[in-house]
């Protein structure tokens, strides 16, 4: 996000607090397709997605007050996405809570054919077939410039492996780039 | 430059609060990192890769909605609807208090009081506590009578 949607975010952020719902629809709308991303790069349906991106916005509503604006917003929003998907897989018994810590890199990163569609809506876009979860690196990388131990934290994966996808990631936007200029 | 040092420059590159003057002097002289850097302005200019996902209407009227239900105070569950349940409570509690009191106070007046002959005009005011005198010996009434002893007495032995 640029300085300048990052200042409207903050902004957006103090209404909220005061309890203004529009100017926090208004973040809904800004950080929906981070959100979605971010949990669809998490294997599951585009239905159950939503639902998850849903109960995650009402949840940081209620918690709008524990923003820090000098702080990542969207790393603190996607940490609620995060724990209610697993809260949602613990109510459906999908996760085996007696073992070790939960870790999302850990499920396959095959895409279902919801992300596939949705990946590849847009064919004039230079990022149509990146999957979900290169997706929300580049954004939270270039967009937002979050350090890479944040992103690693966020993305449950190790600070190199997070650093390996987004070199990977640049050489295909590099690929693109200059298909598209030659 | 090694490929290694370029990655370095890179994840600088991509935080411009880290893009200092060894930076923009290795990009000056790399053309792999300047070709790296034009395509990163490139990808920014086509926006964001995640905003091509809106939310839909229906989205966003379930927010909305789950946004009205909320507390809007600090106070979820005491305020609004709690508050007239406990303002209920409070009420029935001073009119229990207020009705046992009078009734105490009534027993007590009729206690004090001469008998009153039979035939002769009562008061209205001590009707109700008559009629709680009546019900609270009918009750006694209704108790049973205490119990008595089954087996003979030692006195009775004595003689």
């Amino acid at each position: 996000m640029q300085n300048g949607e990052n200042r409207d975010c903050n902004a957006l952020i103090e209404l909220a607090k005061k309890g203004q719902k529009s100017a926090f629809t208004q973040l809904v709308k800004m950080y929906y397709g981070t959100v979605m991303y971010y949990l669809l790069g998490m294997n599951i349906k585009h239905a159950d997605a939503e639902d998850v991106a849903q109960e995650a916005f009402i949840n940081a509503f209620r918690k709008i007050d524990q923003v820090n604006t000098s702080g990542s917003f969207t790393g603190w929003l996607l940490r609620i996405a995060r724990n209610q998907f697993i809260d949602k897989l613990r109510r459906e018994k999908k996760l085996d809570t007696s073992g070790s810590q939960f870790e999302i890199a850990e499920i396959p990163d095959d895409r279902t054919p919801e992300t596939h569609a949705v990946s590849t809506a847009g064919v004039e876009s230079i990022f149509a077939d990146l999957k979900p979860r290169e997706r929300v690196i580049l954004e939270l990388r270039v967009f937002q410039g979050m350090p890479f131990c944040e992103l690693a934290e966020i993305m449950s994966m190790t600070e190199g492996n997070v650093r390996l996808v987004f070199h990977r990631l640049i050489a295909k936007l590099r690929a693109r780039f200059e298909e598209k200029a030659g | 430059m090694a490929e290694k040092e370029c990655e370095k420059i890179i994840d600088q590159v991509t935080d411009p609060r880290n893009l200092n003057d060894q930076c923009r002097q290795h990009i000056k002289v790399c053309s792999e990192c300047a070709a790296v850097i034009a395509c990163m302005v490139w990808a920014r200019t086509k926006g964001s890769p995640t905003a091509d996902l809106k939310p839909s209407q229906a989205f966003l009227d379930r927010i909305d909605q789950s946004l009205n239900n909320l507390p809007t105070a600090g106070t979820p569950g005491i305020s609004g609807g709690g508050s007239s349940l406990l303002t209920w409570v409070l009420g029935i509690a001073v009119a229990v208090t207020v009705t046992f009191g009078v009734v105490t106070s009534l027993n007590h007046e009729s206690a004090s009081a001469p008998a009153v002959s039979p035939g002769k005009a009562i008061p209205a005011a001590s009707d109700a506590a008559n009629t709680a005198i009546e019900a609270e010996n009918q009750l006694l009434d209704a108790q049973p009578a205490a119990p008595t002893l089954k087996f003979p007495s030692p006195a009775d032995d004595a003689d």
